[in-house]
């Protein structure tokens, strides 16, 4: 059984595959805005227990593919193995796992919660705006509107 | 004819983007209406944020697929060869989430492989256009301009519309209320119409403090539904979910006579009425009628298209700016494949669509690469966001029995056995969306994006289009419903969603042919059940 804190790490390790940041990338990514955070809460959404059940299986899947080596231990191209293997998984529900891992992971950097408050409301400029520098969501835009004819 | 009474003429099952127009065609010819409609109805200027997440991710968002409690998990779905399902509960249905792209069919697909003309369609056609309404756009974003500078460097031509038998680039006719005018502040009534916001997938709430039936994306919460609700001979019941078609049979004939469907809270009710119109979808449609234990000819749930959606990216050495203006405001026609067309979106929308394919692989076709992008390869994607035009590819799809909508064994939620929705592609199509992928890239690189920066995302199949499963036709042993859109074995019930199209109209976008449809069949109704 591992610890909460290694759970999160594992999770943590998986959204570095999909948004890796320091020290993988030159850029801010999923490990640098505690990915897992975002992740885990949605995982347990879906099913109570699949945010320490699937870094168990991930754990599991790389000691038997990498000499007993945990997942976080495994380098960036290691790891997306596991994740491949993970999605032509016997059990035919395992197998849509990564795409949820990567939707999520994904979204923890692009979406807007890295600047929400715990209510929601938009307090900072996401880092996922910041990275792509998208203006956000718009209440017009002047340029591209008719001239007045009066 | 008769009046609202607590039997109503008609009852309709969902509130989409064809059940609203039923709703509206029938209550204005007289009769008493009932819709019942599993989400609710959303107020846009204050219920829409703006933001991508928020708005449609597929848990707990404005949009997903799930109960009114959003603290409750979404319905499970099962699926198999397909990527993301889309349906979205709410008046409005899947076009509160829309790109409101209004083209016609293509004509030959209609003449094919429909139980009527082209030519039949073409009044009602006429008829939502000039209701919702739909415009060609009159100018275009920097992403559209570099669209048809890309398609005219290659030889792709201009086509007239609306009626498209030949390939060539247009002007996008949008559901969308004219562009406004620049005003200060950018409020209503100061300003009313199409801001170019940018935000036409994430939920129309534009321009500022209009009212509902002003805001300027059509989808039918803010056009059809109201108009319905004017005649005060339709009543919407919202949240409320239909778990059985009840029918009686009578001399040998299975009629409709209720339906059964569960409140907020969880109780169950009867609601009787002459004639029921199912517009749930062609995912909700078929599961609903397997559910209920109507007459399965063997070919219900069959024949599931979706235009197995592409998209390709370049980068540009100057900026694009996708978000700006409507969603699309330009498209290229391809009769026989299918079409392409700009299409603008937020960083999530653009980085989930383009970067879930298979393996990523490099030197086949005009791409620098096909597949997935993660990692850095997908960071230095997003970086070049704002300089990047992507074009969605839609393909004119065959029907297969193997695409299909079921029952799934073994999984349910609080309404009935959960759907199993399964996509197959035939080598034909297949080709076709390589042919058309590779058409698109050339437009790109036409327009003076990087050669080394096109990416084909290869994206899974998923149901942004859906058609088929409860296919139309004469024949009572291979189609569902009739030309009228009456189920072959069961009287007085009749659909009028997407499910019902006998192929994917050759590619285009569906939802005004969906709309022309149902505003036939409406017409249909009356005359078989309540001329007088
Ligand atoms: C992101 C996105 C972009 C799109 N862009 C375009 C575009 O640009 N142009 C275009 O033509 N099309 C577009 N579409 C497709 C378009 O939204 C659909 O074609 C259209 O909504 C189909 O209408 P419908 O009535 O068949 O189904 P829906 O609009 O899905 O309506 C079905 C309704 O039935 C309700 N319902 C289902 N089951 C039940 C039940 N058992 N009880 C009660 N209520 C029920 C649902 O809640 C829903 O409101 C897009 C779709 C998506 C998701």
């Amino acid at each position: 059984m591992s610890t909460p804190e290694e759970n999160a790490l594992t999770i943590r390790a998986a959204a570095e595959v999909f948004v890796p940041g320091s020290p993988h990338d030159p850029t801010p990514g999923a490990a640098d805005v505690h990915a897992e955070l975002f992740i885990s809460h949605y995982l347990d959404f879906l099913i109570p227990g699949l945010a320490t059940g699937l870094p168990d299986l991930l754990n599991e899947l790389s000691a038997a593919t990498f000499d007993g080596r945990t997942f976080v231990d495994l380098s960036p191209d290691e790891r997306l193995t596991i994740l491949d293997q993970l999605s032509t998984h016997d059990v035919e529900q395992l197998r849509e796992l990564p795409l949820v891992l990567g939707l999520l992971s994904i979204a923890s950097v692009y979406g807007e919660w890295t600047g929400q408050d715990a209510e929601g409301a938009l307090t900072r400029r996401p880092l996922g705006w910041q990275l792509t520098g998208f203006d956000g969501p718009s209440r017009g835009r002047r340029k591209l509107l008719r001239r007045p004819e009066h | 004819m008769a009046t609202k009474t607590n039997m109503p003429d008609v009852l309709i099952v969902g509130a989409g983007g064809t059940g609203a127009v039923m709703a509206k065609e029938l209550a204005e010819a007289g009769l008493g209406v009932v819709v019942l409609e599993a989400g609710p109805w959303h107020d846009p200027q204050r219920e829409f944020n703006g933001l991508e997440w928020d708005m449609f991710n597929p848990f707990d968002s404005l949009f997903r697929w799930g109960p009114l409690d959003r603290t409750k998990t979404p319905w499970p779905r099962v699926r198999d060869g397909i990527g993301l399902l889309f349906q979205t509960p709410g008046v409005g249905g899947n076009t509160l989430h829309y790109g409101a792209n209004h083209p016609r069919a293509y004509m030959d697909s209609i003449e094919t492989d429909w139980p009527f003309r082209y030519r039949d369609l073409v009044p009602y056609y006429y008829k939502v256009e000039e209701t919702l309404p739909v415009q060609v756009p009159e100018i275009a974003a920097t992403k559209d301009e570099l669209f048809i500078k890309g398609c005219e460097a290659i030889g792709i031509g201009h086509v007239a519309g609306p009626d498209i038998r030949t390939s060539g680039w247009r002007m996008q006719p949008n559901a969308i209320l004219p562009i406004a005018e620049d005003a200060n502040p950018l409020v209503y009534p100061n300003t009313d119409g199409c801001v170019q916001c940018g935000e036409c997938i994430v939920g129309c709430r534009n321009a500022e403090g209009a009212p509902l039936e002003r805001t300027a994306k059509r989808s039918t919460n803010v056009s059809y539904a109201p108009l319905a609700l004017k005649t005060k001979r339709c009543e919407f019941r919202t949240g409320v979910f239909v778990t059985q078609i009840v029918t009686e049979e009578n001399e040998g004939t299975l009629r409709a006579r209720a339906v059964q469907y569960r409140e907020a809270d969880g109780s169950l009710k009867e609601q009787e009425a002459r004639v029921i119109v199912m517009a749930c979808g062609p995912v909700e449609t078929p599961r609903l009628w397997l559910s209920s234990g109507l007459p399965d000819n063997g070919h219900v749930g069959k024949y599931f298209t979706t235009h197995w959606f592409d998209y390709i990216t370049g980068v540009f050495p100057h900026e694009v700016n996708m978000f700006e203006g409507q969603t699309s405001m330009v498209r290229a026609e391809f009769p026989g494949y299918g079409f392409f067309e700009s299409q603008g979106a937020g960083p999530l929308t653009f980085a989930l669509a383009t970067s879930m394919g298979p393996k990523a692989v490099t030197g086949e076709g005009p791409w620098a690469l096909s597949g997935r992008t993660w990692g850095s390869a997908l960071k230095r994607r997003m970086e070049a966001y704002r300089r990047t035009l992507m074009l969605v590819v839609c393909v004119d799809d065959d029907g297969l029995a193997e695409s299909s909508v079921s029952l799934a064994p073994g999984v349910a939620d609080e309404n009935n056995p959960a759907p199993l929705v399964r996509y197959r592609a035939s080598d034909q199509t297949i080709r076709r969306r390589d042919w058309l992928s590779r058409r698109a890239a050339e437009v790109l690189i036409g327009a003076g994006a990087d050669p080394d920066s096109i990416h084909r995302a290869d994206a899974p199949a998923s149901t942004v289009h859906q058609h088929g499963t409860m296919r139309m036709g004469f024949d009572p042993s291979r189609s569902i419903v009739d030309p009228n859109g009456e189920a072959h074995g069961v009287a007085h019930l009749f659909i009028c969603d997407t499910s019902i199209f006998p192929n994917g109209i050759g590619g285009p976008n569906p939802t005004l042919t969906a709309q022309a449809v149902a505003t036939m069949i409406s017409e249909r109704i009356v005359a078989r059940y309540f001329a007088e």
